[in-house]
């Protein structure tokens, strides 16, 4: 077999293409290869780092020539492989097989060429044809294109990619969920990743090639930053000097076909990454033309296509003409064809449609017997929740009315972190009432004004009716009822006792009581697939996702004193360019001596402190990773610049930027560090415990699979917000829908004494106020009008407002016996946030869309 | 031989597909089209008026009441309606107010004399009527106005609080009215009375909360910056400290991009090691001598620095946004620096209070008790960035209006009263005048009730009926009458309800909606150039742009 394929490498060197059946099995092979591959595809250095070829045989072989053959040098090539050149089938088909034959030298990527869409308007679809007489060839290699890896990662450091960054992945995890054996999609993180570009400008900014974003130095900066890397590497872009750093060095962008389109002009370039990750870059001119048609004056037919087709995306619009009484036309809006507008109450009650059906579908997830929610993004990511900011969010809803419904359910949850369903259900419900106002033809000004003053009254009786719930550090028991409510309808209900309890801790630790102050960094909150719930532990210090950078390092270190570290374990290397002529044998002997007394004085350096524990920001040679080992020195490398604070805020130590400035007092104190290992796998974590300052504490969340973590990490987030916000301010009302109740009795005695018409419109905002209790009853398996007349009728009577829904049936409608708390604030914000956004939905009466350009 | 005449060449005047229109047919074409434009605005004006929801091909909505922000979002292309969105303009960016009434003004002169046009009254005629008309009526109004008493700053406080709210009368934040207008005025009085430059006041939007959870700052804030490890261990709270403003990246760093240092031996190597370090050492310890407790940056500063601050107790913060630093210097004093070196005490601002605080998701760092606090900030809370938008926009009508008020002091009764008394004072003045031009100024006149007709139209009252109570009103020489939306009368004194207007904005809405009309009806023919082609998108066409160029995008907001 190998030999077979050292023919064709042979073969295709001469820029002779292969056979239709060698074709086939080429790629039938390589395709098993790279499905073992990951998105993420982990690469090890050295490594020539190559960009986009686009067909220009010619200069791949150049590129070869001066970067080395393969399989003497690794290679990254970092997509686009075909179109616009007159070779790509040759080019696409000698990387192809080099992946065979030496898989573990060759990495390919995917770029946005790689498409069945792009090949055939660019020419690979056309090439092929015309090389073979029938599109298998394209078939084949199409097929074996979404099969390549969308990124590579250099040690660890170096994120490699085709386009750049996306708005939808925060971290590498993000990159290696996605299902990446489809077409590249028009949007999503996936087709991000293909066609972004770094660009000047802050933020997330439209991309002008119509797909993908442009992204600012903060993204790139925070990403890298985030996921402990040094720098993106990517291609995708014409740069005429070849490569191009950006962003304040955090992109580099590198273009590898020389001349591109045989046209341009331009410079191509690589870059060779050493072991230590230092690099350099090679630049490169075309390749000497052989045989190659001369550059014709006449612009290739994909050119004239691809111009001709943009004219006509932006070509006038075709505008439907508006008459005048003399039967001349005239336009008055740009591409008024397009627009669509709806008006008056027509477009009132259109939205209050929208708005119900989005409340309607959350409904059910309200209360402690709500049911759940699967959703399942466009990439194919599971999430099953069943809270009502998360399932908004993810729904991608697309009317814009909907949207402020989204908008609402996530201010929610930025302000309180809980009751992001009841606001969406109340919020639902005023619409619904005010749609039959607007039947009896009242203004909605005037629907929106009573509303608003129902509002008032209803947050004025809340106040009323909150109750203080006294806790303190000792006797945290109620603060722990108010968690296992929140937690209550969650899917680890079943071990809520054990989250509740979590939780308070958590918050109680971290908590300034002076300062009513509860800085949220300093709960982390991670997790891991395995174990049960029952596993998840509160870790009083930081837990940070990383082993000893040896095996042979002792796994624990007891009474640590760490030495946190923000340079890499290697000679320091100015920042300046520069370069170090050696031409005697003796001044070779003598670098070599500097770097081992370098190495030597380092080790010294931090034994001299007192220090028996490394942790480095960057990574170390495998020399320095020798000598502290026989110098008893266990040491962690690649540790994130977050992680790295925590540490250093947890252990009262300080961050060292450079072995000079080392001393014992910037030391970090930890009682226990550990490593530990879960189950069967071999995966490590570091422990820091008993550190020199509890406040930092992180939850570290087990489950059985991803999904369950996940939820578990939110359900977890709800009862730490439900925490903070009674530990801020400790009034609260009672749950279970009594204090709606109550509002929306106190509500319906006001509007009595109203002579206006706003009078009904607050009578509306009452039976609004009783949505709450209804779908919870009903989602209880409660008859739920029967259910809440009773309730009614009591607090009326018996003047309690803490009586409400029994929800879990344990025959008691006193909420306060139950322990079924709110904090106060979050009622009240749901209030004031669903009477906002009905304002806003019924003041609205033309709508104007721009409509969206036909395929 | 006799040659046969050349054939008589075509005279080719214009370009090929050039579209030309002229005469009375374009006259009266290009005022319904303004009037198309007219009716599509006229339900947001008063205090019942209704907003629009306008999405744009991105699939971004804007939710507004503001006749300014309307006229662009609605990309109109005819050339004689984009007058329109001008003099909306113009008059958003000379009085910030009242754009919706300029407009509506413009469009309903155009519409009581197209009958005129019909008739073949010329055009010249009518603009001589309206210019006299506007002139008569910006006349009475400096006649009648009432100057405000600014003797008495409480009384005079008080004004401007009402001219805040008849501002915000008919906006989102309606219901919140006494707050707003309470902060507008704040905001507005700590400016620096003389100058009253607005842009010292920072608008931050932080979803989430509700609106009256918003609150004024009596001095800076801006988010917290991107900032590396280290950052947590710095105070974030000080009292009276020294503030340093730079523009000054401080990190390890090449101090040129373009140099390469060659290096002769190996024991040289660690000199240059070390002299890079010890550059951006000196610029520190700079820094720390200077006694600064807070240093800011519009360059980043580094993890190397943000430590070594944290080390020192001081606190730093990098890639502060220009216009929140330079807002900060105002506030604070001293003077931004580009360079470490020889900075004297009189290059350093200093505040109150310093504190890095917690709003809403977000960290803000908040400067207050500045001793130049000659600017503010207002933080707007709302549900959805939509609420926070539309509040920002009627927050800035209210403080161009209070600042007006400030600066003119002269008001007028809104609610149509003001309007209402020039229809009145023209009519009369117009029977007086002999020939055609009465029945222009009449038709002046009666175009100015478009104002409290449409008021009464958005709020459901019976607009005729109130117009002709009105009417006999100001016919009895009672000039302030005005609409009253909420009173079962439908009239009332709008001096004494407090709806006041600065007449400011009446005078320049007059002016120019009578200046665009006439500017329209001076046009009798419009030549419009074959569309040119689309502009060629760079030297390289973006690979595969061509069939999505334009597509809508669904996806777009980035995950938290």
């Amino acid at each position: 077999m190998e030999h077979e394929i050292d023919g064709w490498i042979a073969q295709l060197s001469q820029c002779k293409q292969l056979s239709e059946a060698d074709v086939k099995r080429l790629c039938d092979k390589t395709r098993e290869i790279l499905m073992e591959e990951s998105n993420v595809q982990p690469v090890r250095c050295p490594v020539t780092v190559c960009g986009d070829i686009h067909g220009q045989f010619h200069d791949l072989s150049e590129l070869f020539r001066i970067g080395g053959n393969s399989p003497d040098t690794n290679y990254l090539f970092m997509g686009d492989y075909v179109d616009r050149g007159y070779y790509s089938v040759e080019t696409v088909t000698l990387l192809v097989a080099l992946k065979l034959r030496y898989r573990d030298r060759v990495t390919i990527l995917r770029g946005n060429h790689e498409s069945r869409q792009i090949t055939q308007v660019y020419g690979f679809y056309d090439e092929c044809l015309r090389k073979y007489g029938n599109a298998n060839v394209w078939r084949f290699f199409t097929d074996l294109f979404d099969y390549l890896p969308l990124t590579a990662l250099i040690e660890n450091q170096i994120f490699c990619l085709h386009g750049g960054l996306s708005p939808s992945i925060d971290t590498l995890d993000h990159v290696r969920g996605i299902d990446r054996v489809q077409e590249v999609p028009h949007e999503g993180p996936m087709c991000d990743l293909l066609w972004s570009d770094p660009d000047d400008r802050c933020g997330w900014g439209i991309s002008p090639r119509g797909a993908g974003y442009t992204f600012g130095q903060d993204i790139s900066e925070a990403f890298n930053h985030n996921n402990g890397l040094t720098l993106v590497a990517r291609a995708h872009q014409l740069i005429m000097e070849g490569y191009n750093w950006s962003q304040d060095r955090n992109v580099v962008t590198i273009f590898s076909a020389p001349n591109y389109c045989y046209r341009c002009g331009n410079q191509a370039a690589i870059m060779e990454m050493d072991e230590k990750l230092s690099y350099s870059f090679l630049q490169f001119d075309p390749a000497p033309r052989v045989g190659e048609p001369l550059v014709s004056r006449r612009v290739p037919d994909y050119f004239l296509n691809a111009s001709s087709s943009d004219n006509s995306a932006m070509a006038e619009p075709q505008a439907m003409y508006a008459t005048d009484e003399y039967g001349r036309p005239f336009i008055i809006l740009r591409e008024q064809a397009k627009k669509t507008r709806s008006h008056g109450v027509e477009a009132i009650k259109s939205h209050i449609l929208a708005a119900r059906t989005v409340a309607n579908i959350i409904r059910t997830s309200l209360g402690p017997r709500g049911l759940d929610k699967i959703l399942i993004s466009p990439d194919g990511d599971i999430t099953v929740t069943n809270d009502g900011a998360t399932i908004l969010s993810q729904m991608e809803v697309e009317h814009q009315i909907a949207k402020l419904l989204v908008q609402l359910s996530k201010s929610q949850d930025d302000e309180i972190g809980d009751g992001t369903t009841g606001v969406v259900v109340l919020a639902g419900a005023l619409l619904e009432q005010s749609e039959a106002l607007l039947d009896r033809g009242i203004h909605p000004i005037r629907i929106a004004d009573g509303f608003e003053r129902a509002c008032s009254v209803a947050v004025e009786h809340l106040d009323r009716i909150s109750d203080r719930v006294e806790f303190s550090l000792s006797d945290t028991s109620n603060l722990i009822k108010t968690a296992k409510t929140s937690l209550g309808s969650k899917i680890v209900s079943k071990e809520h006792e054990k989250f509740a309890e979590i939780a308070v801790d958590a918050v109680l630790s971290v908590t300034d009581f002076e300062r009513k102050d509860v800085p949220f960094d300093m709960i982390k909150v991670d997790g891991k697939v395995g174990g049960s719930l029952a596993d998840t532990a509160l870790i009083k210090g930081v837990l940070v996702d990383k082993d000893m950078s040896h095996p042979q390092m002792p796994s624990v270190v007891r009474d640590a004193k760490l030495a946190i570290l923000t340079c890499p374990f290697e000679p320091p290397r100015p920042k300046t360019k520069h370069k170090l002529d050696i031409t005697s044998v003796e001044e070779y002997r003598r670098l070599r001596e500097y770097e081992h007394d370098k190495f030597q004085s380092m080790i010294k350096m931090v034994k001299d402190t007192g220090a028996n524990l490394v942790i480095c920001q960057w990574g170390f040679d495998d020399e320095a990773n020798h000598l502290l080992m026989q110098n008893d020195l266990p040491a962690v490398r690649w540790v994130g610049g977050p992680e790295i604070e925590l540490i250093a805020i947890a252990t009262n130590g300080r961050i060292v930027p450079r072995f000079e400035d080392l001393s014992p007092e910037k030391l970090g104190k930890a009682g226990l560090v550990r490593e530990v290992t879960f189950g069967t796998t071999r995966d490590k974590m570091l422990v820091i415990e008993e550190c020199a300052n509890a406040r930092t504490v992180t939850v570290f969340v087990r489950g059985s699979n991803k999904m369950i973590v996940d939820e578990a990490k939110r359900a977890l987030h709800d009862a730490l917000c439900a925490v903070r916000n009674l530990v801020v301010d400790n009034r609260v009302v009672y749950g279970g829908g009594a204090a709606d109740i109550s509002c929306s009795l106190a509500v319906a005695k006001a509007a009595d004494e109203i002579p206006s018409i706003e009078q009904y419109a607050m009578r509306a905002f009452a039976s609004a106020l009783d949505a709450v209790p209804l779908a919870l009853a009903e989602n209880s398996g409660l008859s739920p009008i029967e259910t809440l007349a009773e309730v009614k009728s009591r607090q009326v009577k018996e003047g309690h407002s803490t009586l409400g829904i029994d929800c879990l049936g344990r025959g008691d409608n006193d909420m306060k016996e139950q322990f079924v708390y709110d904090p106060l604030i979050s009622k009240r914000q749901q209030y004031l946030l669903a009477t906002q956004l009905v304002r806003a939905v019924l003041k609205i009466d033309d709508v104007i869309t721009a409509g969206e350009a036909e395929e | 031989m006799q040659r046969s005449l050349p054939m008589q060449p075509t005279v080719v005047l214009l370009k090929e597909g050039t579209d030309t229109s002229q005469g009375k047919p374009q006259l009266l074409s290009n005022i319904s089209a303004i009037l198309a434009i007219a009716e599509t605005l006229a339900s947001t004006l008063g205090p019942r008026g209704m907003d629009k929801l306008i999405v744009s091909e991105r699939g971004e909505a804007q939710i507004t009441n503001d006749g300014a922000t309307i006229m662009k979002l609605l990309d109109i292309v005819h050339p004689a309606a984009r007058t329109l969105v001008d003099i909306a303009r113009a008059q958003d960016a000379e009085v910030g107010d009242g754009t919706t009434s300029v407009v509506l003004l413009a469009a309903q002169m155009l519409k009581e004399v197209r009958g005129y046009i019909e008739e073949g009254v010329s055009p010249q005629i009518i603009m001589k009527g309206f210019r006299q008309a506007a002139q008569l009526a910006i006349d009475r109004i400096k006649a009648i106005e009432i100057t405000v008493d600014r003797s008495n700053p409480e009384r005079f406080r008080s004004l401007l609080l009402k001219c805040a709210s008849t501002s915000m009368s008919s906006k989102l934040i309606h219901s919140e009215k006494p707050f707003f207008s309470k902060m507008v005025v704040d905001a507005v009085q700590c400016l620096d009375q003389e100058d009253l430059d607005e842009s010292l006041i920072g608008v931050k939007k932080i979803p989430g909360g509700g609106m009256q959870d918003s609150l004024l700052i009596q001095g800076v804030a801006f988010k917290k910056t991107f900032t590396y490890a280290g950052a947590e261990q710095q105070p974030k709270s000080f009292h009276n400290p020294l503030i340093l403003s730079l523009n000054v990246e401080l990190e390890l760093k090449a101090e040129k991009d373009n140099a390469e240092v060659r290096v002769e031996a190996v024991s040289d190597y660690q000199a240059i090691v070390d002299a890079e370090w010890e550059i951006i050492y000196r610029k520190l310890e700079a820094i720390e001598k200077t006694g600064a407790k807070v240093v800011l940056s519009k360059l980043p500063i580094g993890d190397l620095a943000t430590q070594w601050f944290a080390d020192r107790d001081i606190f730093c913060a990098g890639r502060v946004p220009a216009g929140d630093l330079q807002r900060v210097v105002q506030a604070v004093g001293g003077s931004i620096q580009s360079t470490c070196s020889d900075i004297r005490r009189e290059h350093l601002g200093t505040c109150g209070t310093f504190d890095e605080r917690q709003m809403g998701g977000e960290r803000y760092n908040v400067f207050e008790e500045c001793p130049k606090a000659k600017t503010c900030t207002l933080l707007l809370r709302g549900g959805a960035e939509q609420f926070i938008e539309e509040v920002e926009r009627s927050l800035h009508d209210a403080i161009m209006v209070v600042k007006r008020a400030v600066k003119n002091g002269e008001v007028v009764a809104g609610g149509g009263a003001i309007e209402m008394d020039l229809s009145a004072h023209i009519r009369k003045h117009a029977l007086s005048i002999p020939g055609k031009l009465q029945l222009v100024m009449i038709a002046f006149a009666k175009a100015l009730e478009i104002i409290p007709r449409q008021i009464c139209d958005n709020a459901g009252l019976d607009s005729t009926d109130v117009l002709n109570k009105l009417r006999m009103k100001h016919a009895n020489g009672e000039k302030w009458y005005g609409v009253d939306v909420d009173g079962v009368e439908g009239v009332r004194d709008n001096m004494e309800a407090f709806v006041w207007e600065p007449s400011l904005v009446k005078v320049n809405a007059i002016g120019s909606a009578a200046e665009a009309a006439c500017l329209i009806l001076s046009v009798d023919e419009t030549v419009r150039g074959p569309q040119s082609e689309a502009p060629n998108p760079g030297p390289r066409a973006p690979p595969g742009a061509t069939q999505r160029a334009l597509r809508g995008r669904g996806r777009g907001m980035p995950r938290r």
